[in-house]
């Protein structure tokens, strides 16, 4: 039922519409949407080949490197520095169905709005740990694709 | 279609970009709405998917520029935003956004929006291509239409128009102009001594050294059989000057004029001279007059309307 009442759950949901409601359910749901996997996948390259693996590859490249920025921020309470960095991260999860990973982002800036350096912290610990399960996720899923 | 993704975030870029490609339209991805508006100014852009919160430049502010240029070549704009932004896309749409599309893009939603836009482009590509033709028949057609077809100069419609134009100016701005009609001297013998079609090349020859011998603000028609009339701004002594000018150079040009009677051998003009003053029926008809006078007077010189006189040459004797 939880599920059912989360934009997650719903194939042609999107990400975000209930931010607040999802927060609790980030921990319940999958790490990744496969409906957008699914959706990047039918991108293909000049002889009908899917280029998903090169995103995904770049995606899996490009977020520890930006991570760490937002780590060394939020060490140094520079909070604005670190609520940029957030919005800029949500863009680039919600684009590869890593809304968990994007809902932290949203709430991860928001703190950095109102200046809550203690949850700002705590969120980038917790942002850590989420793409560490995006990561797993997209490993599986490769393997079993 | 040229296709330029413009978002700041390198993977969402990475991802619109290869969507577009996908669908068998060239990427131009860029990080900034500068560098989108570059790439329309320098390459052949169709269509423009942009983010709309970015640093710097905003997709708006990029859009608003994108429309602003003066350019026949429709750009298509796609606009970005994140799915809470209804306000934003509406605020966008009436400021010639074409679309909106909201975030994360889904390829397949990208994909559909494209094959509308390439409709729009292509319908805006031939609407341009039809008003380009259009507008170069129709220049050409108003050129034709005022133009003598034997001389190459104006013809009465134009002249019309022309000193209409004059006038305004010489009343709100009070620049003076004056008339020189032109008459070829016994015309009417040199057609019957060696045809019509001589009489042609004549008069064809005597507009061409008019115009070599005229300004750019000078203007000069075919008024009437072997009438030719020139305009010029200018006061009336400046006018008869030209005038003068232009009957020695025809004189000098030595066309030549068989069955003409008397001694010379070559074309020659007549001319009478009139400021402009008063409406044009006026200052024509006093040209005319001025012109009867230089005929009666022995042909081959000008005579002035009015209160002006040329001073003549002293003899060197």
């Amino acid at each position: 039922m939880r599920q059912d009442r989360t934009a997650v759950a719903q194939p042609e949901g999107m990400p975000g519409r209930d931010i607040g409601e999802a927060v609790g359910s980030v921990e319940e749901s999958p790490a990744v949407d496969e409906t957008v996997i699914e959706q990047l996948a039918t991108i293909t390259d000049g002889q009908g080949f899917s280029v998903l693996g090169e995103l995904l590859h770049a995606f899996l490249s490009a977020v520890p490197g930006r991570l760490e920025t937002l780590d060394r921020a939020a060490s140094a309470g520079e909070l604005v520095a670190v609520g940029d960095q957030a919005h800029a991260l949500t863009g680039s999860a919600a684009s590869f169905g890593a809304r968990g990973m994007a809902d932290l982002c949203r709430q991860l800036r928001a703190s950095a709005q109102t200046g809550d350096l203690e949850a700002t912290q705590r969120l980038v610990g917790a942002l850590h740990a989420e793409f560490l399960k995006v990561r797993a996720w997209l490993v599986t899923f490769r393997d079993r694709s | 279609m040229n296709v330029v993704v413009v978002d700041d975030d390198p993977l969402v870029r990475l991802v619109l970009a290869k969507a577009v490609s996908s669908t068998g339209h060239v990427a131009m991805p860029t990080d900034s709405g500068e560098g989108a508006l570059r790439l329309v100014e320098t390459s052949n852009v169709d269509v423009v998917v942009s983010d709309w919160m970015m640093p710097g430049m905003s997709g708006l502010e990029l859009c608003k520029l994108i429309r602003a240029r003066d350019a026949i070549e429709y750009v298509y704009f796609m606009l970005v935003t994140a799915l809470d932004d209804s306000e934003h896309a509406l605020a966008g749409i009436a400021a010639g956004v074409d679309d909106c599309l909201v975030k994360p893009v889904r390829p397949f939603d990208l994909k559909l929006r494209l094959m509308v836009a390439e409709r729009v482009t292509d319908l805006h590509r031939r609407l341009a291509e039809r008003q380009r033709g259009l507008e170069r028949s129709n220049v050409e057609m108003a050129a034709t239409a005022r133009q003598d077809p034997l001389t190459g100069l104006g013809n009465r419609l134009k002249m019309a128009e022309d000193l209409e134009i004059f006038k305004s100016r010489r009343d709100r701005y009070h620049e003076p102009f004056g008339v020189a009609l032109f008459d070829i001297d016994h015309f009417k013998s040199l057609n019957d001594a060696a045809g019509h079609l001589a009489g042609d090349k004549a008069l064809r020859q005597v507009a061409a050294v008019i115009r070599r011998e005229l300004r750019e603000a000078d203007m000069a028609y075919r008024y009437g059989g072997e009438e030719l009339l020139v305009v010029l701004p200018a006061p009336v002594r400046r006018v008869a000057a030209a005038a003068e000018r232009i009957r020695k150079a025809v004189e000098h040009a030595a066309i030549p004029h068989p069955g003409r009677p008397g001694p010379e051998t070559v074309v020659t003009l007549s001319v009478g001279v009139a400021a402009a003053e008063g409406d044009a029926e006026s200052y024509l008809l006093a040209a005319d007059a001025a012109l009867y006078k230089a005929k009666s007077e022995g042909r081959n010189r000008m005579a002035v309307a009015g209160r002006w006189f040329a001073i003549p040459e002293l003899s060197s004797q």
